[in-house]
């Protein structure tokens, strides 16, 4: 996994971190000063929200309510499109006045003002306006690719949860050498497409945490656990509830990866992670520190990466970009091609991590560094 | 061997200056260096015996003239040694760092008492902007004094010295007898999230924290100081930092960390003597009374992964620290000084500071309260040999009252939580009591041996 066992909220909210800085500087324009929000007054009345409409400028915008002296609205409530609440005050009682700030992009919103439990009331209308949402893309190209790749996330989750099944089964039965066999093949699946999963918060740490990578260790779970046990103590005894733990969080994923609304963005942006995983993680021998299958990691790693890549290429040909796939295709290949000079007749199908020369290592690191390098890019020009 | 003891002995023959040197006194000086043990033997006798008595003589013409040099010159940018509270902890932070844990090689409780004292009346002339003791002297011995801070001003060198857990305790054993000495907070830091530590650059018995604003000056306190300690404690590991990270005081405007990102915005800061007695200083409530006016240094080498972090994308950057790149602003701000809101929301619902930043895990409010005096130094120490990649990061030092409370808590959230783990492991890990500062005639830790 990535040293952070939360990729996260970031990655499903790129898409938000660039609205809220485009917004920012829409914001800050000539006022600099944090008092500078622009404020949002509403008064609550026996019918609802006083004005029942509100306008503002996108940006950050205190809200100011007040009460007075009506009972039958207490609280105010603003919600997005989605009808999240993004923020509140309660208890607003006669005589009272309460306020909170947000940061708000152009768009629609609900203000409700009520008492608690009464959703009946017809909420006021806020319309931010400003600088508009940045739109999804919908460039045939990118949409193509978004949806080849949801489809090949969707099967190599499917094939996690048979290959972690069939691993499950060994480790009941007890037979270790056989879990310890079908170890790195189950997790290949997985690291083609970890950084999909590491959207999902917490089941990328639960799936895929190292021990060091937990605050205790009662709360390590997942692959890494159950390898600990296999490889340190030569038993599938203990290991019993780490298994059953591991074969329910790998079909949470591939549930929740069929509602997965995926964007362009983390297709090019997972391919870069994959190799940051491989440049952190594999080279040094840190992922699979027991079994030392690290190498079988990184060719789920590189081929994950190079699927992104290869779904974007047409992305990146319409926008005449074909230099940065000159230079970024035979980088892939370099890798490739060293890689396999480490395959194996194995139930594996690599050597082990320990065969790995010294000389080999610092030659991978930095064909990895160069690929990704200019893998970097490739998210700023499909998206601009 | 014996080629490199006679470019030691032709060092110290140039060093010592202006004298002639006929052959048959060089030869001479070539056989009592390759005399190997019996000519450390004897410098060691020099520096703890005899040559203590010249240093004690020399030290206290140092703090009677305030701010001497080695040639009799005021050296105004000397930091005064003696205090309440060591100093290299509230003075503000200097541009550079030579950091040195030691492991006692001789478990006599005397021997650390002396080897403290001698460290204390060294750095009393290091930090006067003076030598440790003679440069040039006899021409049959080796300068007291290495001699490559002569001619240096004094640099605002501040040498601070820590007391390791190992002290008091190793393996359950009471090595020095000092055990019912430990003060309450210096128990050993469990593992952490997010850490890798090398076993060779993590603990420690004993540590010298040189602050200076020239490297040289820093490095020559850190050298010297080893020196002396010759016979009783070695050097375990050293660290040297190039530029330092964090802001100690109001005058000072915020660095830049090897992320390109301002750092330590929300630092303590010495002139805040509440924060500083709430959060830094141990007070009267520590049972070892000779602990209090002390403090607990945490040192961790940080490394950074800087290729995976350059080329990740800037508003990813920011949104992992949850301040601009440019500015320092908090992403709920516009200037560097603005509050953090933690609680602002975007049109999404969500946080505008995301819920795993690095600035919302590192908050008070999010650690109970509880600040830091951070002092850390960007270091680089070459490539790591196993990939080729950049072997450089940050040198975290902080202070604080309670190492388990403060430092241990804050890192248990952040390891395991904050997005800027993916870019950065701890590799390195010291935990030290600095005990209070010292009067003139008294030593570091002197209380520790008190009735």
């Amino acid at each position: 996994m990535t040293r952070p066992p939360r990729r996260t909220a970031r990655s499903l909210t790129t898409a938000v971190v660039v609205l809220v800085a485009a917004s920012g500087l829409a914001g800050c324009g000539d006022d600099a000063d944090d008092a500078g929000a622009t404020v949002v007054e509403v008064e609550l009345t026996d019918a609802g929200c006083s004005p029942e409409s509100l306008q503002a400028e996108a940006g950050r915008i205190r809200f100011e309510a007040v009460n007075n002296g009506t009972s039958k609205a207490t609280e105010v409530e603003l919600k997005n499109a989605d009808g999240i609440i993004l923020g509140e005050r309660e208890n607003l009682t006669p005589g009272l006045s309460g306020d909170f700030s947000l940061q708000l992009d152009a768009g629609d919103y609900d203000v409700l003002c009520t008492v608690p439990g009464d959703t009946s009331r017809k909420p006021g209308k806020l319309v931010v306006t400003g600088a508009k949402a940045v739109a999804k893309p919908t460039d045939p190209a990118l949409t193509k690719a978004v949806a080849a790749y949801g489809a090949y996330v969707q099967e190599q989750a499917d094939d996690l949860v048979t290959k972690v099944d069939a691993f499950a089964a060994a480790l009941r039965a007890g037979d270790t050498q056989k879990a310890k066999d079908l170890f790195g093949p189950a997790r290949l699946p997985y690291e083609r497409i970890e950084p999909v999963a590491e959207a999902f918060g917490d089941l990328d740490p639960k799936i895929d945490a190292r021990v060091n990578d937990v605050a205790s260790d009662d709360e390590w779970t997942g692959f890494h656990r159950i390898e600990q046990i296999l490889w340190k103590k030569d038993t599938t005894t203990g290991t019993a509830t780490y298994t059953k733990q591991l074969v329910g969080d790998v079909r949470t994923l591939q549930r929740r990866i069929e509602e997965l609304d995926l964007q362009a963005a983390q297709l090019a942006n997972g391919a870069l992670e994959l190799l940051n995983e491989v440049s952190s993680g594999k080279i040094t021998g840190e992922e699979d520190r027991y079994s030392h299958t690290d190498l079988s990691d990184f060719r789920g790693n590189l081929e994950g990466a190079q699927k992104a890549f290869e779904l974007l290429k047409p992305a990146l040909v319409a926008r005449k970009q074909q230099a940065l796939i000159d230079e970024i295709e035979p980088r892939f290949a370099a890798v490739s091609t060293g890689l396999d000079a480490y395959r194996r007749d194995t139930p594996l199908g690599y050597a082990l991590y320990d065969e790995l020369t010294p000389k080999d290592r610092r030659t991978f690191a930095s064909q990895v560094d160069a690929l990704a390098d200019p893998l970097s890019l490739v998210a700023g020009k499909v998206l601009q | 061997m014996a080629e490199r003891d006679e470019q030691r002995s032709a060092v110290a023959a140039d060093a010592a200056g202006d004298r002639d040197a006929p052959g048959g006194r060089d030869a001479d000086a070539r056989r009592s260096a390759s005399a190997g043990a019996g000519g450390l033997t004897r410098r060691r006798a020099l520096l703890t015996g005899g040559g203590l008595l010249g240093l004690a003589a020399s030290g206290s013409a140092g703090y009677a003239g305030g701010r001497a040099r080695a040639d009799g010159s005021e050296s105004a940018d000397a930091v005064p040694f003696h205090g309440t509270h060591q100093a290299g902890i509230a003075t503000p932070a200097q541009d550079r760092l030579a950091f040195g844990a030691f492991d006692l090689t001789d478990e006599r409780p005397e021997a650390l008492r002396d080897l403290l004292r001698a460290w204390t009346r060294a750095a009393e002339l290091l930090c006067a902007g003076r030598p440790a003791g003679q440069v040039s002297g006899h021409p049959e011995r080796p300068p007291e004094d290495t001699g490559e801070a002569t001619g240096l001003p004094a640099s605002r060198l501040t040498i601070t010295f820590g007391l390791g857990p190992t002290l008091f305790e190793r393996d359950g054993e009471d090595r020095l007898g000092l055990r019912d000495r430990r003060p309450r907070a210096l128990r050993p830091l469990g593992p952490l999230p997010g850490e890798q530590l090398d076993p060779d650059r993590t603990g420690g018995d004993l540590c010298v924290q040189a602050c200076a604003d020239d490297p040289q000056v820093a490095f020559h306190a850190v050298r010297n100081l080893a020196r002396i300690a010759f016979g009783v404690a070695a050097l375990r590991w050293t660290q040297l930092g190039f530029g330092r990270t964090s802001t100690t005081s109001r005058s000072q405007s915020t660095p830049r960390n090897l992320m390109g990102f301002k750092d330590g915005t929300n630092n303590l800061r010495a002139e805040d003597t509440a924060g500083m007695d709430r959060f830094v200083w141990v007070g009267a409530d520590e049972p070892q009374r000779w602990m209090r006016g002390g403090s607990y240094l945490v040192a961790r080498r940080i490394r950074m992964f800087l290729e995976t972090w350059d080329r990740d994308r800037l508003a990813d950057q920011e949104a992992i620290i949850g301040r601009r790149k440019d500015t320092g602003a908090p992403l709920t701000g516009e200037r560097e000084f603005d509050p953090v809101d933690l609680q602002l929301k975007g049109s999404d619902g969500i946080t505008v500071i995301l819920p795993d930043a690095h600035v919302r895990l590192a908050s008070p409010s999010t650690n109970d309260g509880q600040v830091l005096l951070r002092r850390g130094y960007s270091y680089t120490d070459g490539i790591d040999a196993r990939t080729g990649q950049l072997d450089a990061g940050l040198f975290f030092i902080a202070f604080q009252k309670d190492p388990e409370r403060q430092f241990a808590a804050i890192q248990r959230r952040l390891g395991s939580g904050d997005a800027l783990t993916e870019y950065v492991q701890h590799t390195g890990s010291g935990l030290f009591a600095v005990p209070p500062g010292v009067r003139p005639g008294g030593f570091v830790g002197e209380g520790l041996f008190r009735g």
